[in-house]
């Protein structure tokens, strides 16, 4: 008798199992899909720095036009050779005749400014603009957004990714900061994409957070298996009305000799 | 059958809520991709197609033979109130409106190989009713040059050339070389080339061996001298050493280094010598050199300068000199012109302490436009004089430059001793 009572409570308890089992493993699966579909910001950053860095010599053509609301329209060229090796790279202008000569030398932790009419090598610590525009010498540095940012986290101490559309393109938005003194910006809110985490758009923030300008991934292009972002746009939002477009063309992945790298080389190509 | 029940109860509510979450994680905002209005480049699409291509073989560095002729052509209005000077020129007590111009144009061939000759043609004229007409057109070829190299190992630049020697803004207690001094009211003026010969060796990035052998008035090799510098970069700081050395005089040393700390360049130059220095010693007025001991002296210059790019930029420097007059009579004329004749007045660097600061505020009060204070102060007589102005720039080539140059201390003084109280300065200058 007990046993027959005892039955269906023996024949229900592996079908209550197997229910909640499965519920915890569709649910499971659903977490999953979900936060497959978030990466760490950590891992975000670390893919934009590896898509990105060119361990091969590079040499390549930068034309920069900047819109001056008062102004107007000055179009610059320079050449760029990076050591892909190293962290050294050479910006020398060669266009328009004002500032052609002018150079950018850098090599790890130093970095030298070249101006041709004063013959002067002046060492400084920062990131400085190229020829006054909004481009800037560390848009030609390997990137090390891994290294050098931090992403924002919630009370949870969990990463703040939202899922956005930029524009029709689905993007992932988050927030970094650094505490690193000889980063160009403290804070960036960096939009990338969904499908390969390739960067859309950065909003380049002060230690206020106060907006400076933002910055505008237009193009990339795929050369030997590395990204490169050959058109790029940065609109200043502290002078308002101020913009830059630079694009990279003629880009070589030749062995460069390690003689350019030089200040007296960038003082011979000079004056 | 209770238990089942419950089971499916609990298998709804966690499914439920493991479905919100999903559902709640893809409620995705809609942000649009340019939030700005502009006109050039508001056409501007994002591309997002990735295209493969291949490396360019197309060489960048021009390898052809060229000539390129640029230059400068500078227009200044100069008023000088309230002229009453009782040195150098005692008898002018009134005010001057003065218009002059110079120019320098500069011819620069390259060949292959790195091999080039540059020259800058200066041509400048006065026109002051106290200079005769005759005088009044002034013709100098302040550099003219030429560079070679040994398969980039060693450059080679022989010829009258302007050396930059050392870093400071205003003071380079360590420029073995130049004659021409910055002028403080046009400090990016082209200054006047020395004839001689530099080889500069770069070992890497890093570190740079340089020699000049000048040979700037010299008669017979024994006139030459040899200035020597070696620089080297270390993890945060670039140091350099150099030398002086000539026959028949003391030889100098110099050291210079610069670094950055929290946001702030820092730079520092000395230099040391040990001999019979055509100068005064203290208040003690020895400036014949057959009265005067040797001795060791030196001059320091230490200078911070922080920069927001295209925003702000703030410079402080000072300088001291061990040997550097704490008074001085600037109104005794036949003294000063001892000083001048002796070659021993040299603006700015004849007292023992000065300093200087420069700011330049960009965009500022208006689009196009810089504003400056630079302020240039002799530490011992509290004389100085301050300059502030504004340019304005209408096209990239085509610059107004106006100022307002306030000079202060007492009439016995290195800066108001001249008599100038205020000065109101334009300069308009065309690049080409």
């Amino acid at each position: 008798m007990n046993d027959k009572t005892n039955y269906p409570v023996s024949n229900n308890r592996p079908l209550t199992i197997t229910i909640f089992l499965t519920t915890i493993l569709i649910a499971s699966s659903l977490s999953a899909t979900s936060l497959k579909l978030k990466p760490s910001i950590n891992k975000i950053l670390k893919k934009i720095d590896k898509q990105q860095t060119i361990e091969k010599d590079v040499t390549a053509k930068v034309t920069i036009l900047q819109q001056d609301i008062e102004q107007g329209i000055k179009q610059m060229e320079s050449i760029y050779f990076a050591k892909g090796s190293t962290d050294q790279f050479l910006i020398v202008m060669t266009a328009p005749e004002s500032e052609k000569g002018n150079g950018y030398l850098k090599a790890d932790d130093h970095f030298w400014m070249y101006r041709r009419n004063t013959r002067t090598f002046q060492h400084i610590s920062r990131d400085e603009s190229i020829a006054g525009s909004d481009a800037n010498t560390s848009d030609f540095e390997t990137p090390k957004y891994e290294l050098q940012y931090k992403g924002k986290k919630d009370s949870d101490n969990e990463d703040i990714i939202q899922t956005v559309n930029l524009g029709k393109i689905p993007a992932y938005k988050i927030d970094v900061s650094s505490d690193l003194p000889n980063v160009a910006y403290p804070n960036l809110t960096i939009w990338v994409r969904q499908d390969n985490l390739l960067p859309l758009k950065i909003q380049n923030k002060s230690y206020s957070n106060s907006l400076i300008s933002t910055q505008y991934f237009l193009k990339y292009s795929k050369i030997n298996d590395k990204f490169i972002a050959i058109k790029q746009m940065v609109i200043d939002n502290f002078e308002k009305g101020n913009k830059t477009v630079w694009e990279i063309t003629d880009i070589t992945f030749s062995p460069i000799d390690n003689h350019i790298f030089t200040k007296a080389y960038l003082e011979n190509l000079s004056n | 059958m209770q238990s089942l029940k419950k089971s499916l109860i609990l298998s709804f509510l966690i499914t439920f809520l493991s479905l919100s979450s999903v559902l709640l994680s893809e409620d995705i905002i809609s942000e649009p991709f340019f939030d700005f209005k502009g006109s050039l480049f508001e056409n501007e699409t994002i591309d997002m197609t990735i295209e493969t291509i291949q490396p360019s073989t197309t060489s960048l560095i021009e390898k052809r033979n060229s000539v390129n002729f640029t230059g400068i052509i500078n227009m200044y209005g100069l008023y000088e109130v309230n002229r009453n000077s009782n040195l150098f020129e005692s008898t002018v007590s009134n005010n001057r409106l003065q218009f002059y111009s110079d120019a320098d144009f500069f011819l620069d061939f390259r060949f292959q190989k790195g091999v080039k000759g540059f020259m800058d043609i200066y041509l400048g004229q006065i026109n002051d009713p106290n200079v005769p007409s005759a005088q009044s057109l002034i013709i100098n070829i302040k550099e003219y040059f030429v560079d070679f190299n040994l398969d980039y190992t060693s450059y080679f630049r022989v010829g009258k050339q302007y050396l930059k020697w050392g870093q400071g803004h205003f003071w380079n207690p360590i420029d073995f070389v130049n004659v021409d001094k910055k002028d403080f009211l046009n400090l990016n003026q082209a200054l006047e080339g020395v004839y001689g010969l530099k080889v500069h060796i770069p070992n890497g990035t890093r570190s740079n061996l340089y020699f000049f052998l000048n040979s700037q008035q010299s008669d017979e090799p024994s006139d030459l001298s040899l200035v020597s510098k070696y620089e080297i970069a270390l993890k945060n700081i670039e140091l350099g050493i150099s030398t002086l050395i000539k026959r028949n005089q003391s030889s100098r040393f110099g050291l210079e280094a610069s670094t950055y700390l929290f946001g702030f360049d820092i730079l520092s130059e000395l230099s040391i010598f040990n001999g019979k220095e055509p100068f005064m010693n203290g208040s003690d007025v020895q400036y014949k050199s057959e009265s005067r001991q040797y001795q060791w002296m030196g001059q320091l210059s230490k200078s911070i300068n922080w920069e927001r790019p295209n925003r702000v930029r703030v410079t402080y420097e000072h300088y001291y000199q061990t040997n550097g007059f704490e008074t001085l009579n600037w109104t005794d004329t036949s003294l000063i012109d001892s000083l001048v004749e002796e070659n021993i007045y040299i603006p700015n660097q004849l007292s023992k302490h000065y300093h200087s600061a420069f700011i330049t505020i960009s965009e500022f009060p208006y689009h196009s436009s810089n504003t400056f204070v630079n302020i240039l102060q002799n530490f011992n007589d509290g004389s100085g004089l301050m300059n502030l102005g504004w340019t304005y720039t209408l096209i990239n080539e085509l610059t107004f430059n106006n100022s307002l140059i306030f000079y202060f201390g007492d009439s016995n003084s290195e800066y108001k001793g001249t008599g100038k109280s205020i000065d109101l300065r334009s300069q308009i200058s065309l690049k080409f």
